[in-house]
């Protein structure tokens, strides 16, 4: 392939279609690109944040040592521009929300309560001193620094103290004043306030502890630890050294990791109907649907844990299976125990986890048959960026049987046809047909049916290469510069909890997936990267 | 599924003496988990019996596929954007058992309303009644369950006897319970919202005891205080985008304190419910019409069904809306759901929206409107749902399937030119997808079922036949 071929130009004009290209669409960059030839010029806004169900989840479980999660009694947090549930712009507030929060602030100062006299219990872990009001101020001075995570002025702890006063009872006044913080915006939202908020020209450094906020947030979806808070105290956690050295110890922590990980599981991969434990669908037994669900979690665990690649998501020639996901394969389970998931070379026609059976399958739409613009569209909008507009309405379904006629690469063949679906179709039809040898189940199939007409996965990248088989495809896909900058965009995105939009974006995107998206960087350092970057440690401020 | 079969006699009976037991909290099961997993699930029905407005080029129910974006919706749902979690709108469903195939014209109001649950093809329009083989899905599911199946009628059938589709006689009846010799006997409905909470919940219901903890922010209004003053303060360090999210929690915030100091904690399913007024007796209906209470009456049914999921009374409910007879009238509907300001609500419209009249005199409107207006009583149901809680502590509409919608695909009779008959699927998060726009491409409705009745945990192999599961919802 020529090296300065431009990649997938033809994504640029797409708003000839019905709409611009939604979403971090990365201008067409050379193959092989240095990321090198622009410059960011502003950091950009993180809008205020609030916290997640995971995150509150998450929080109230470090700062009140609870084990109940009473962030499932609220909505679902919806994917938002940026690819990821964390999107703070995608993060709205309701009354049935708040009423939930509140219904869970009185169940946790409850169990607050409840605690008391139990060894190891809330109660007697944040309040050391004998009831009086000297000591009600001291716990309550305590308990807003870690909610607040910074720390408390003594207007709030006044305030605080104020509804603590209003009861004439210790424990209830306690109960009622834990209520007020976990209910104020200060709890409930992560905000970046100085110098430069209300200055739109003006792009101003995080303190300390929003850094600490930031980071914890970013990479363990809860609040700073003490670690974090003391670093921030002592005014030492910009210094690059000592901020890439916490990058590298959370990354290890494998057990605050988990939302991490499990967020881009449900999210960029797409798991989230497949993971749920209370789907029952979907055609398949349960256990095949965990197994299929525990080899993804195995592969970014191992992606995270082992320091890989992040490109490793669709060049890997080894994955993790179990029994089950070993019988799925048809191939000997190389392990001992059927029930722990042991590395494995992927057979040929797999790779990374783009072709396991989980995406496949959560892709795929339909138990019946597949639909191959739904997987395109997965494919173009999470591995290159680049989202086409909701289809125009009135637009009749394709029958997906290839037994009513024609095969889906017959029926497809109508978009081709018209100029007005080419534009946005070309590319999502390509990279879904090129997926039709996976069934709806992810499982490989040469034909559509026993004796039915024989599947053709060749196609055409906009770029010019051609394929002829899917793990053909995504090879290709895995060398492209659009790609590699679409996964660090991803990354961004997901650690800055916003869309990667704006031009400046997309240049530290490129920036980025040249040095840190590669066969041989490491993931932890695309991480200690985006922290290090201009986004993450400053703020552009917001017309007042 | 084996077909089931229960004497008529015997099913009311049995659902007598459940209506009469008292409710025991012991029953309430304490091993659910926090996932819902093990809380009942349930189905209601919302039968729209005569039809819409959707025509090929002008689909004002479709909204692009995929995720619903509350400032991207079509007409008809437009008013309902801060709603979209809890729904997912179904397009170009499919009900062979009314067309005998994927036609987009699924024929008459009367007959279609004896398919909407049944899933099978009447044998004799004419009838009294046993003109449909077996038992519908809501009966199907009681018998699994062993709970009866509410029934109720908002409009199609009013006390004393008299129908309003005479000549039509089995237009108001979508509920059937097959007898001894597989004929599907149709269920009375309850039409008087007083005689039911009377007869269904009355005794369920004890005034709160005096000692009933109050909430803490009503007791103590300065933790809410201090949140405002967060939202405050803060407010004034931030730019003007972050300063509206922050908008939003203030008036929540208010919201809450109104709702703090109105409702008392309760402690039991049924404490703290309230009857229904007095006046909804139907004594203000009459003839063909519907009445001057028809807005509240629906809304005393669907708190009802809301209160009697609480206490696990019954799992499957059937509902059915008014018709667009010349007498029907809608008072009480909030003018902001007319479209383009066109008022829908006079009796004497039967024309002008069933058959949507004649577009540009306005028939459009109107029927947008109308629909606007079932769709705003549906999400009555959805919030009521959301008040309850399960076992687990999720949400009973988290555990509920509402499936509201048509049959008779173009009330004007010139199906041809339908895009397809909507559906809108409420609750079941814990089981579902709410919150997107489906397309169903032709999925059959009884496959739609069988779907349905592996969301509940039935155990049916098959319904009617039907294995296919319906994804995507």
């Amino acid at each position: 392939m020529p090296a300065q071929r431009l990649v997938f130009a033809s994504l640029v004009v797409v708003t000839a279609c019905t709409g611009d290209i939604v979403g971090p669409a990365l201008a067409p960059q050379p193959r092989s690109a240095s990321g090198g030839a622009c410059t960011v010029q502003s950091p950009g806004h993180v809008p205020i944040h609030r916290l997640t169900s995971a995150e509150y989840d998450h929080t109230v479980a470090d700062l009140l040592y609870t084990q109940s999660h009473p962030a499932s009694a609220f909505d679902p947090d919806r994917i938002g521009v940026s690819g990821f549930s964390n999107d703070s712009d995608g993060l709205p507030v309701s009354d049935d929300l708040t009423t939930a929060w509140y219904g869970a602030a009185e169940q946790l100062s409850a169990e607050f309560l409840a605690s008391k006299g139990t060894q190891g219990g809330a109660y007697g872990r944040l309040v050391t001193c004998a009831p009086s009001t000297d000591c009600a101020q001291a716990t309550l001075k305590s308990l807003a620094s870690r909610a607040f995570r910074r720390p408390v002025t003594a207007d709030e702890l006044a305030v605080l103290m104020q509804v603590f006063g209003a009861s004439g009872d210790f424990d209830t006044g306690l109960s009622d004043a834990l209520i007020a913080l976990l209910m104020s915006p200060k709890f409930m939202f992560v905000t970046v306030t100085g110098p430069s908020s209300q200055d739109p020209s003006a792009s101003s450094a995080l303190d300390d502890y929003a850094l600490a906020s930031r980071l914890s947030y970013g990479l363990w979806q809860t609040m700073p630890d003490e670690t974090l808070l003391a670093l921030a105290e002592a005014g030492q956690l910009h210094d690059p050294m000592t901020l890439s050295a916490q990058v590298v110890r959370m990354l290890a922590d494998s057990g605050r990791m988990r939302g991490f990980l499990e967020t881009f599981r449900d999210d960029w991969v797409g798991l989230q109907a497949l993971a749920s434990p209370t789907a029952s669908l979907m055609g398949l037994d349960d256990s095949t649907r965990l197994a299929m669900v525990g080899e993804a979690d195995a592969f970014l665990s191992d992606l995270v844990q082992n320091d890989r690649s992040l490109l490793t998501l669709l060049t890997a020639r080894t994955g993790f299976v179990n029994g089950a996901m070993a019988a799925y394969y048809g191939v000997a389970f190389p392990g001992s125990d059927p029930g722990v998931f042991v590395p494995m070379a992927l057979p040929a026609n797999r790779r990374g986890l783009v072709l396991s059976p989980a995406v496949l399958t959560a892709t795929a739409l339909d138990v019946n048959f597949t639909h191959p613009v739904h997987r395109g569209k997965w494919a173009v909008r999470y591995v290159l960026c680049a989202a086409p507009p909701p289809a125009p309405p009135g637009i009749p379904a394709i029958n997906p049987d290839p037994a009513k006629g024609g095969t889906p690469r017959e029926k497809l063949a109508q978009h081709t046809a018209s100029p007005t679906c080419n534009v946005c179709h070309a590319l999502m039809d390509t990279v879904g047909l090129g997926l039709e040898n996976y069934d709806p189940f992810g499982r490989w199939r040469d034909t559509y049916g026993q004796g039915g007409p024989a599947i053709d996965p060749s196609g055409t990248l906009p770029d010019g290469e051609s394929f002829t088989t899917p793990t053909q495809m995504y090879d290709d896909l895995a060398q492209d510069a659009q790609t590699r900058a679409c996964l660090a965009s991803g990354m961004m995105a997901y650690l800055l909890t916003r869309a990667m939009a704006s031009p400046d974006d997309q240049c530290a995107a490129q920036q980025l997936a040249a040095a840190h998206v590669t066969p041989d960087s490491r993931f932890s350092e695309l991480v200690a990267a985006v922290v290090e970057g201009p986004q993450f440690l400053t703020q552009t401020g917001e017309a007042p | 599924m084996s077909n089931w079969k229960i004497d008529r006699r015997r099913f009311l009976t049995g659902a007598g003496s459940i209506f009469t037991l008292p409710l025991l909290e012991a029953l309430v099961p304490r091993s659910a988990q926090a996932n819902g997993s093990a809380d009942p699930k349930r189905f209601v029905s919302l039968y729209m019996p005569h039809g819409t407005y959707n025509v090929k080029g002008d689909a004002v129910w479709y909204p692009p596929a995929g995720p619903l974006v509350p400032g991207n919706l079509p007409p008809v749902l437009s008013p309902f954007g801060a709603n979209v979690n809890d729904f997912s709108v179904l397009m170009h469903p499919a009900c062979w058992a009314a067309s005998g195939g994927p036609d987009p014209w699924w024929g008459s109001a009367h007959g279609n309303a004896l398919v909407w649950l049944t899933q099978t093809r009447p044998t004799d329009l004419k009838a009294s009644h046993s003109t449909t083989p077996g038992s519908s899905f809501d009966q199907l599911i009681a018998q699994t369950v062993n709970k009866p199946s509410l029934v109720l009628s908002c409009g199609m059938k009013w006390p004393g006897g008299v129908d309003i589709m005479p000549n039509w006689d089995c237009g108001h009846y979508v509920s059937f319970i097959a007898d001894s010799s597989g004929v599907g006997q149709p269920v009375e409905p309850h039409t008087n919202p007083v005689e039911l909470y009377n007869n269904m919940f009355a005794q369920l219901v004890s005034a709160p005891p005096s000692s009933a903890p109050q909430r803490s922010a009503a007791r103590n209004p300065s933790i809410l205080d201090a949140s405002v003053g967060d939202i405050r303060e803060l407010q004034a360090k931030l730019g003007h985008s972050d300063r509206l999210k922050l908008d939003d929690y203030f008036t929540s915030i208010r919201h809450l304190e109104t709702q703090l100091a109105s409702v008392p904690m309760t402690m039991s399913c049924a404490s703290g419910a309230q009857p229904p007024d007095a006046s909804l007796d139907n004594s203000d209906v009459s003839g063909t019409g519907n009445g001057t209470s028809y807005t509240k009456r629906c809304q005393a049914f669907f708190d009802m069904i809301a209160l009697g999921f609480k206490c696990d009374l019954f799992r499957s409910v059937s509902f059915m809306y008014d018709g667009e007879v010349s007498d029907r009238q809608h008072v009480d509907c909030p003018p902001s759901l007319f479209f383009n300001g066109i008022d829908f609500t006079p009796s004497g419209m039967h024309i002008e929206i069933s058959h949507y009249g004649d577009p540009t005199a306005g028939g459009r409107n109107r029927t947008i409107g109308r629909d606007r207006y079932y769709l705003w009583l549906m999400f009555h149901l959805l919030e009521a749902l959301k008040q309850g809680t399960d076992p687990s502590g999720s949400r009973i509409l988290d555990n509920s399937i509402v499936l509201g919608g048509f049959l008779v695909n173009d009330g004007n009779h010139t199906g041809q030119n339908a895009e397809g008959t909507p559906m809108v699927l409420g609750g079941g998060r814990n089981f579902m997808h709410p919150g997107n726009s489906v397309e169903l491409a032709g999925a059959d409705m009884a496959d739609l079922f069988y779907t349905f009745s592996k969301f509940m945990n039935l155990g049916w192999s098959d319904y009617l036949g039907h294995k296919t599961i319906v994804t995507g919802i």
